[in-house]
């Protein structure tokens, strides 16, 4: 890593730098709110495929970095072999806690493709990592996700806008799905990406292995599954629950798209893991939550 | 006191004033536990709160019905996602029957004072049914409940019938006058579509236009009902998916760009779509930021404005004179009814000077700057004094309900850790008020409360405080003001034993 610029912008109303470093020949960009607001660990959030700290976190940086320091990262994908995909990323995120927020612990909270990253980062230096949060993660590629990595591959090759719609069908929960008119399903669909940089992170996707880096994660875990998940299923979450031992687990009823479905219980689950970990003992399943 | 006629609920460990959406939560919980020494002090003649006062023409809540009810008591029976007010006045009086709470309940019973008794560390309430004791008071007594009128010159020589939105003068026929209905909140714009109907000429005075949103109100099938009663995860589904999604709409509190921009999208392109003409296109469009004021929802309130026996007066009633009212803008109208819909006494709660702690001291004066509460709950001088629903508890985007229930469960640990520790008595300290307070005020100043550029009935105008508001998520409320901290008391004194 090199070289590393920061330039002011605006996320809403919070206050945000925007910097970037460099790891070999990829640019590593990320958003930092800066301001402390309290004693609490800052949190890193790190997006999953096909999205980015902007399309993921829109919601959950603003209003966490209300209360606490919020990092986002950008990840770069990375071109080599896709089975080295989890790592490459993961160093990303490390070279981002050691510049912005060295020699402290963090909150790593990851989403999807992210929580991967997350887990191998946090399993891979546990140094860097004070507590962790894994959202619509999963342990291990497994055959319904190839399946259905399968079918994505084949209509990139046969029919992009088929394979818009098959997005968004896997996407969001069917209860969700069922509350849209016509037009914002159109509105939902046009929002995907079929570019090459995608199709390299569902190779990376067809690749994910946390079975031996899982038992090396030492801190306090907070496992997040979506009940309505069909691209990683909330079983994989629970096989992360089996495969971290300070690991606690809870579920928000949802599809894979948790942070636009229920991005304030989100912020919810989020602070106040952050505020006390260890609030809920290792190996607990978190009380449900009836508002 | 001599007065007082036998009665076996005169000396109780709970006295709870007001018989509305909070002081029957928390009796219904006192119930399921068990416990049976405590009151209820009701003023008016039923249960019900606002949903017993608000008996206008087309008086329905705002919030959805699935969240507008108790979590612990769901209704499979709403007619509709937002359910007329009669039948949320029928769910909390069937709650209070259902639940026991009628041996409870004093009717006839308003605080006229609330006095701390430094000798016995008690309270006593003084009411026409007697006095009434208590180790603990609750005051759950609402804000949206006194009401206010505006302070116009003449208004009381009003030669017509006049009457304030939440005292309906159902005796008074409406149909071919002339009516005036002055406000244009949450209950002028459920009345204008009913009133435009029947009315002659109807004129609506407006100060601020307000920021209108598609209601998306629906029925519920038969079908639809008859599943919720068979599968009540169901109903809790639907709670908590519209619990979470209100709960989303902070974040255009909040002023984040993106969710303000849709949420003044959502509004403005309603009013373009049910208003065609420029002009009045324009009279209805707000000047102040989207959720500065309590954002209205309403598909009938625009067509009614357009009908051509009524006249949207975009300025204030500025005087009365005889059967004229004139507005700001200086016309004149001869009108035959005057509907005041200009809401409640909310940041100078007429109960505050009923209510005496150490030193005689009222709440109100404890409360000249602005009225706040340690967890929105205890306040520093008034010991065993705990208020349900009242300062830091209104939010613009999610359902009151949920507030008080967070409330009723700090309440109940406190009356749990008082058993536990021989009654003794609990007391914030001024310090930790004033802490709390501070922390409300800076998270207010965050918000398009403070910064939307209007004034509303979450302000206090005497300080520009947002005192009424919890200027976060609705979670956040129960995260952080549902737990019961002992420490966070001062508990030296001990009740003495009842008689």
């Amino acid at each position: 890593m090199s070289t590393a610029s920061t330039v002011p912008a605006t996320a809403g109303d919070v206050k945000e730098n925007h910097g970037s470093l460099h790891i070999g020949d990829l640019e590593v960009n990320f958003f930092d709110s800066v301001d402390e607001h309290s004693g609490l660990p800052p949190i890193v959030l790190v997006h999953g495929t096909g999205g980015s700290a902007r399309s993921h976190f829109g919601f959950l940086f603003p209003m966490l970095a209300a209360k606490q320091r919020v990092v986002a990262v950008d990840l770069a994908t990375p071109q080599g072999p896709p089975d080295e995909g989890q790592i490459r990323m993961a160093e990303q995120v490390q070279a981002v806690i050691e510049k912005v927020l060295p020699d402290r612990p963090v909150t790593l909270a990851g989403y999807s493709l992210g929580a991967v990253v997350a887990a191998t980062a946090a399993g891979t230096r546990p140094d860097l990592v004070g507590g962790l949060i894994l959202m619509a993660g999963w342990l291990k590629t497994d055959a319904q996700q190839k399946l259905r990595n399968d079918i994505w591959r084949a209509l990139r090759q046969s029919d992009v806008e088929a394979l818009r719609r098959y997005q968004a069908f896997c996407a969001f929960s069917a209860p969700l799905l069922a509350m849209l008119s016509d037009g914002e399903i159109e509105a939902l669909v046009s929002s995907f990406r079929t570019d090459d940089l995608m199709a390299a992170q569902m190779e990376i996707n067809r690749h994910v292995d946390l079975t031996d880096v899982a038992p090396k994660i030492a801190c306090p875990t907070l496992i997040v599954a979506g009940t309505d998940d069909l691209m990683t299923p909330f079983r994989q979450s629970k096989r992360l629950f089996g495969a971290i031992a300070d690991a606690r687990y809870t579920e928000v009823t949802s599809g894979h798209a948790m942070v636009v479905e229920r991005p304030a219980e989100l912020v919810h689950l989020i602070a106040a893991f952050n505020a006390n970990p260890n609030q809920y003992p290792a190996g607990a399943i978190l009380p449900t939550r009836r508002p | 006191m001599p007065t007082s006629t036998p009665d076996a609920l005169r000396d109780v460990s709970v006295i709870i004033v007001g018989a509305g959406f909070s002081g029957l939560g928390l009796g219904i919980q006192l119930r399921r536990r068990g416990e049976s020494s405590f009151v209820i002090l009701e003023r008016a003649d039923d249960v019900g709160g606002s949903w017993r006062d608000n008996t206008y023409p087309g008086v329905a809540c705002d919030v959805p019905s699935p969240l507008y009810s108790y979590s612990f008591r769901t209704n499979p029976d709403w007619s509709r996602m937002f359910s007329p007010g009669q039948e949320i006045w029928d769910y909390l009086r069937a709650a209070a029957r259902e639940e026991g709470l009628g041996p409870h309940l004093r009717f006839g019973a308003e605080m006229l004072e609330a006095r701390w008794n430094e000798n016995d560390h008690r309270w006593t309430v003084r009411t026409p049914q007697g006095e009434f004791y208590g180790d603990v008071l609750v005051a759950a007594t609402g804000h949206l409940t006194d009401i206010k009128l505006p302070e116009v010159p003449g208004l009381e020589t009003f030669t017509g019938e006049l009457f304030h939105s939440a005292r309906w003068n159902h005796d008074f026929p409406l149909a071919g006058k002339r009516i005036g209905v002055v406000g244009t909140g949450a209950s002028a714009i459920q009345i204008v579509p009913q009133l435009a109907e029947i009315a002659d000429q109807l004129v609506v005075f407006q100060r601020s236009a307000p920021y209108i949103q598609p209601r998306r109100d629906r029925v519920f099938s038969e079908a639809e009902k008859n599943l919720f009663r068979r599968d009540q995860r169901t109903v809790e589904e639907m709670r908590e998916m519209l619990f979470w999604y209100n709960d989303s709409r902070f974040a255009a509190r909040r002023l984040i760009d993106d969710y303000l921009a849709e949420a003044s999208w959502q509004a403005l392109s309603h009013l373009d779509k049910q208003v065609s003409d420029p002009e009045l296109r324009a009279k209805l469009t707000p000047d102040y930021t989207i959720g500065c004021k309590r954002i209205l929802l309403s598909d009938d309130y625009y067509p009614a404005i357009q009908r051509p026996n009524v006249h949207l007066e975009a300025a204030a009633l500025e005087r009365v004179e005889g059967s004229t009212a004139f507005s700001a803008a200086g016309e004149a109208f001869e009108l035959d009814v005057l509907v005041v819909a200009t809401g409640f006494e909310t940041y100078d709660l007429p109960s505050s000077y009923r209510i005496f702690g150490r030193g005689g001291n009222a709440l109100a004066d404890h409360w000249s700057n602005g009225m706040q509460a340690y967890k929105s709950i205890a306040t520093a001088g008034f010991p065993n004094l705990f208020l349900l629903n009242g300062p830091g508890t209104s939010l613009g985007h999610n359902s009151v309900i949920y507030m008080i229930e967070a409330q009723i469960d700090h309440l109940l640990a406190a009356l749990d850790w008082r058993s536990a520790h021989d009654g003794r008595v609990l007391e914030v300290s001024s310090d930790i008020e004033n802490a709390f307070a501070k922390r409300l005020d800076e998270g207010a100043a965050e918000t398009v409360i403070i910064r939307g550029g209007c004034s509303s009935w979450y302000l206090d105008p005497r300080n520009g405080r947002a005192t009424l508001s919890w200027p976060d998520f609705a979670h956040r409320f129960r995260d952080e003001c549902a737990p019961f901290d002992p420490a966070a008391y001062d508990h030296g004194e001990q009740s003495a034993a009842r008689a």
